[in-house]
């Protein structure tokens, strides 16, 4: 068949709130490949990470609505998925590694039992004995490039500094060989440096193992460093989707310009402009382009219609009028 | 080559073993930074050291049954009986060590029945919030936390044929919900962690989740709960059996002991304040002992 491993179809997702509906994704479409490294760029609280928690369905399901829109992975609608399905999907397809990871890992238990438990979980080791199981926690540890596996795999996770925490968790989203990865913001909690080696570490095992990586950021320079693709998310819309160096050459969406303004240069001296005024309400969004309120280039039309997507070339889309 | 290679394994085991050992030390540490909490640890272990060898340690073990002895009626502390005599001529010293018995197994007894049950429905009830699970379980707690725990015990156990049985149930019935209550509050909070969200993403089933995820983040409020509760079922069973409502003569209990000696209380002392003594004695470590629990199991200070 084709090669497309997830396929998202004009998914909306709603919170409700108590004055009402916060439309929070607005009808976005996404796609990637197998072996494709991915990112989903954009400011806090664009829905980035909601968009990423409804391929697994770990949403609230009380708080939150789907109303529209379809997540193909592999062919197959995860949204009409029963329990078991999905728990099958979680289980050997899709992994997700989260921004928190002092949190991500249970206190009452040591690294070594949570690894194990996630062998476990997954049928494809299910007849292996507790010797083999705990040689291969050993070398998912020494994966991550942790020396010591020995004592590490005996620690609670308080005893562990927050780049080490991290390295644990990508080990245990990798333990077992799964097509998609998804890394939501994994270096935001730790400093420069260990950010730049997380994130390095990140890379050479998603290559190694030829996975798909998805890779949520709010850093450009991430994503240019990281990926192949970039989709550029402004309050729950993708403004623009391009390659990752079309992206950095030719930006077309005022966003994304503005974005790109932002970024202090070397050879230029500083930051010139922002962008002005904040992210729109959620609540009763304007009928028009949801960016029309902070974009120096707004036309008429743009408070009052939805601007569709407008296909550059083959693989540049933007969603403005100002290229219609 | 050879030797280095068992070296290594039994470093391995060391290493193993030797991270329980430090857990443990890490307890006991903590525990006995307040000399408070060594004091009760001691006094809980003397009590119930007391309650297993009763019939060892006291001086006259059949003076707990039906023994009549008037020619020694009435005596107060001196050399043969240290506590005196009752107006029966029983040793005080040896009913008081035998009323242990029963207020200890009193206390195991319902905190054996009422925890797991209290922590299980706290348990669902938490992880469930917002459906009609929680609604059922929470709203049957209120119903059970409404009713005066010594009233409601005295209206089951007259109903129920005064004894030992009858006022245990009585207390069990009472106790399970304030369990449900402190589990609830505990995994409605630890639900939402990631830890528990990463369980769910890496397709853990629910019993896992429960079970293993969020229970163990559980337990040391429950721990140091129940140490803090023996006390208290002591100090109801000693009420109840007070209003004559526990453990019926000849058998010893604190309760009783104290309502029969009331009535000579000016002149005959003794008869009311060794038993109440041994009470207050009791409750006083099993306070101390919950105390130092909780600043042990507390996670943070280390």
């Amino acid at each position: 068949m084709d090669t497309t491993l997830l396929n998202i179809k004009d998914l909306q997702i709603w919170y409700k709130t108590y004055r009402g509906n916060a439309k929070v994704v607005d009808k976005i479409n996404f796609y990637i490949n197998k072996g494709e490294k991915v990112a989903l760029v954009g400011e806090s609280g664009c829905g980035k990470t909601t968009t990423m928690k409804s391929i697994l369905q770990i949403l609230d399901a009380r708080n939150s609505i789907i109303p529209n829109g379809e997540i193909l992975y592999k062919g197959k609608d995860i949204l009409k998925m029963t329990y078991n399905d999905l728990k099958d999907i979680r289980r050997k397809e899709v992994s997700m590694i989260s921004q928190a990871p002092s949190a991500a890992l249970n206190p009452v238990y040591t690294v070594g039992e949570q690894i194990i438990d996630i062998i476990k979980y997954s049928d494809q080791f299910k007849k292996m004995s507790k010797k083999e199981m705990k040689k291969l926690a050993f070398e998912k540890i020494k994966d991550v490039m942790i020396p010591d596996q020995e004592r590490i795999y005996n620690t609670y996770p308080h005893q562990l500094s927050g780049g080490m925490k991290q390295r644990i968790c990508i080990a245990m989203s990798l333990v077992v060989p799964k097509s998609l990865l998804i890394a939501d913001e994994p270096g935001t909690a730790l400093d420069v440096t260990i950010q730049k080696q997380i994130h390095k570490l990140l890379e050479q095992l998603v290559e190694e193992k030829n996975m798909s990586l998805i890779m949520i950021t709010h850093s450009l320079a991430v994503a240019r460093e990281m990926t192949e693709r970039i989709y550029v998310m402004y309050a729950g819309n993708i403004v623009e989707t391009c390659k990752t160096i079309e992206l950095f050459n030719n930006p077309l969406h005022p966003y994304t310009q503005g974005l790109m303004k932002c970024v202090p240069r070397l050879t230029g001296g500083g930051i010139f402009e922002g962008i002005y005024g904040y992210v729109p309400d959620y609540i009763n969004p304007a009928p028009g382009c949801r960016f029309s309120p902070r974009c120096s280039y707004a036309m008429e039309i743009c408070n009052r219609k939805k601007p569709p997507v407008f296909a550059i070339d083959k693989e540049h889309q933007v969603s403005c009028f100002k290229y219609s | 080559m050879k030797t280095c290679l068992a070296d290594n394994k039994s470093r391995k085991k060391n290493i193993v073993s030797e991270s329980i050992k430090e857990n443990i030390k890490i307890f006991w540490y903590k525990f006995s930074k307040n000399k408070l909490s060594v004091v009760g640890l001691s006094i809980v272990i003397l009590t119930m050291l007391l309650a297993l060898f009763a019939s060892y340690i006291a001086p006259y073990p059949e003076h707990v049954q039906e023994y009549v002895d008037y020619d020694s009626a009435n005596l107060p502390p001196n050399s043969t009986n240290l506590f005196g005599t009752d107006i029966f001529g029983r040793d005080m010293l040896t009913r008081v060590i035998f009323s242990f018995r029963d207020a200890l197994l009193m206390g195991i007894i319902v905190l054996v029945i009422s925890v797991p049950i209290g922590t299980f429905l706290g348990l669902i009830a938490g992880y469930y919030s917002g459906t009609w699970i929680e609604s059922t379980i929470m709203r049957t707690t209120d119903i059970f936390l409404a009713l005066p725990p010594l009233l409601f015990a005295l209206a089951i156990a007259s109903v129920l044929e005064p004894g030992f049985k009858s006022s245990v149930s009585a207390i069990t019935v009472l106790w399970w919900p304030w369990y449900t209550r402190v589990v609830y509050g505990m995994a409605q909070s630890i639900k939402n962690e990631y830890f528990v969200k990463n369980a769910e993403l890496i397709g853990a089933s629910k019993v896992h989740i429960l079970i293993k995820e969020i229970l163990p983040n559980c337990l040391s409020p429950v721990f140091t709960k129940m140490a803090l509760d023996v006390g208290w079922i002591i100090l109801i069973g000693a009420s109840l059996s007070f209003v004559g409502l526990g453990e019926q003569p000849p058998k010893p209990a604190f309760g009783q002991m104290i309502s029969d000696g009331v009535r000579y209380m000016p002149e005959f002392w003794w008869m009311v304040l060794f038993p109440a003594l041994g009470v207050a004695f009791t409750i006083l470590g099993f306070n101390f002992l919950g105390d130092g629990m909780r600043d042990a199991l507390d996670k943070g200070v280390r």
